[in-house]
């Protein structure tokens, strides 16, 4: 039979997919990528030959601009950075300030730190899969998760006033101490609801036949790479390394408190979920434990140099009123010369602040070591082979934040 | 955490004796200072040491100590220090390497050792202008390919550049 349209020998050659790569522009702004970057994808057919990432939309020169703020005030720039669990972020500038001054927290704070770390995590990991399930077609599990994030959020606001760049630690301890009535709404309403929460995603994921076709053996890194690229916290563990600075060490109260530090066995997208699953339940654990173990007592350190003074002084006291403009509108002085890095396990891994200190109230270089950006520098590795619907899956799996990969 | 990166230091010290200049403590832990060429070898034998393989580059990190005696008074070894933050995963011990170089110096490339360290060196590539020979793609990371300044280096203004000094499209 005769074609209507015969095709000329060229056009035939172009319709074989195979034989002609595409390049494919995926970002910086996707609903997908769950921030701005941007992967520049070679494909023949579906199948991903090249994998480019650039990165660079959200940089906004945060070192720079910490070498102008003093200790208390970049804090604000802590929390610009995994801006999904900002409070662990504000723990670890602080507690790296005063590694640097010397300082001694109070218990108390000590305890709610923790406490409200573990919050901030389980809100994180939430915003990590919730979403993750709706980019591989998993609708469901994100209501229950991200009601179970806005209940975190609610305590955020609670015991910070914000809920997402909260703020709220200082150079010696916290803000303000907990309001009244946290350790009721904690225990009786939040955790049982991450409990039932972990167990409906459980009972919706784990047995999911579409799921699991879409994530095991997705994305998959061995042990040994993924601590050449040096990859931290959930995505390193599901790779089957135990690394969890929490545990390794130990900072804050988690030296006081039982946990166990989960880890997958393949290292895929699988893992990486599940691995999260099972930390939000240790979390959890942590709280109660913490919870029950808060002692009363101040939540700032007792030392002039970096606390501000009673309110008493300032209004009865012509020293008082001075320290405490002092230290409003200069800050504290680190001591001159002193260096220090001191790491906390963020939500994605293991964040860590560098301090070096020329004697002023500002440092002179702030270096941030952001878990995100070595995380993600292996995305072409994990690509290169894969089919192009797996890089939702696998982007989303990985918890890329854009505030973390560019400082 | 500091003690236990001492055997290693020992173990290097018998290994490459003649690189390490000085092994000194501060709020980082223990910090090897070694020459700039010597950078490579020392990561290396960090890398595969006996009991504590330091199998993870955590981080890079430069500091520009142009400003360090007009502010402190205090005289600073060169222009700039590189410092590799190298953790064992097994062992749990932290260690840092710290190597001095001038501006225009080439720094050695740690990508044929540590995946990590292929993004780590673009950082410090775009931010302070320091050129790692051997690195497989050294491109600009965050700023623009345009872009003809290094911010983090401390004559670069804390406010940024004029927008007219943009080159033109």
């Amino acid at each position: 039979m005769k074609e209507a349209f015969p095709r000329s020998v060229e056009c035939e050659e172009k319709l074989d997919l195979c034989a002609e790569r595409m390049i494919l522009n995926w970002g910086p702004s996707h609903p997908a990528t769950h921030g701005t970057l941007r992967v520049v994808l070679t494909l023949e057919g579906e199948t991903i030959v090249k994998c480019d990432t650039e990165i660079g939309y959200l940089h906004r020169g945060l070192e720079k601009l910490a070498e102008d703020w003093t200790y208390n005030q970049i804090v604000n720039i802590s929390d610009r950075l995994n801006y999904c669990s900002v409070f662990i972020n504000n723990v670890g500038w602080h507690q790296a300030c005063e590694k640097l001054f010397g300082i001694q927290v109070p218990p108390r704070a000590t305890y709610l730190r923790t406490i409200m770390s573990e919050v901030a995590r389980i809100a994180d990991h939430m915003v990590c899969i919730g979403p993750n399930c709706v980019d591989i077609g998993v609708l469901t599990p994100f209501w229950y998760t991200w009601n179970l994030r806005e209940m975190a959020y609610d305590l955020l606001e609670l015991v910070t006033g914000a809920r997402m760049t909260t703020a709220f630690t200082r150079v010696g301890g916290l803000a303000a101490d907990a309001p009244e009535g946290l350790e009721e709404r904690i225990t009786k309403v939040f955790l049982p609801e991450v409990y039932r929460v972990m167990d409906e995603l459980d009972s919706l994921l784990s047995k999911n036949r579409i799921f699991n076709d879409r994530t095991r053996g997705v994305g998959a890194l061995s042990k040994e790479e993924a601590v050449s690229y040096g990859w931290t916290g959930p995505c390193l563990r599901a790779c089957g390394v135990a690394y969890d600075v929490r545990a390794a060490n130990p900072y804050l109260a988690y030296g006081d408190v039982d946990f166990d530090i989960p880890v997958g066995g393949h290292g895929d997208t699988y893992d990486r979920l599940f691995v999260r699953v099972e930390e939000c339940r240790q979390s959890a654990r942590i709280i109660e434990q913490a919870l029950s173990k808060l002692p009363d007592g101040p939540v700032n350190a007792d030392d002039k140099r970096v606390v501000l003074p009673k309110k008493d002084d300032v209004y009865g006291h012509i020293e008082g009123l001075i320290h405490h403009f002092e230290i409003v509108m200069f800050g504290p002085k680190a001591p001159a010369g002193a260096q220090c890095y001191d790491s906390v396990e963020g939500a994605n891994g293991e964040l860590g602040f560098t301090i070096v200190s020329n004697g002023t109230n500002k440092p002179y270089r702030m270096h941030v070591r952001p878990p995100c950006f070595y995380v993600f520098s292996a995305l072409p590795r994990l690509m290169v082979g894969r089919l192009l619907a797996d890089l939702p899956a696998v982007v989303a799996s990985l918890n890329i934040i854009a505030g973390e990969l560019d400082l | 955490m500091n003690q236990q990166a001492q055997p290693a230091i020992e173990r290097l010290k018998n290994t490459l004796g003649g690189k390490i200049q000085e092994v000194y403590e501060d709020g980082r832990g223990l910090v090897v200072r070694v020459g700039l060429d010597s950078v490579p070898a020392v990561l290396e034998a960090l890398r595969s040491d006996a009991s504590s393989p330091f199998d993870m580059l955590t981080d890079i990190t430069a500091v520009d100590w142009s400003r360090w005696t007009e502010e402190t008074g205090m005289q600073p070894q060169a222009r700039f220090s590189l410092y590799y933050n190298l953790y064992s995963v097994s062992a749990a011990v932290r260690l840092f390497v710290e190597s001095w170089l001038e501006d225009g110096q080439e720094a050695p490339s740690a990508t044929p050792l540590y995946a990590s360290a292929n993004w780590a060196e673009r950082i410090v590539f775009d931010m302070f202008g320091i050129r790692f020979s051997g690195h497989p793609d050294l491109r600009r990371i965050y700023l623009p390919d345009d872009f003809e300044y290094s911010p983090l280096r401390k004559e670069f203004p804390r406010r940024g550049v004029d927008p007219q000094d943009f080159p033109q499209e």
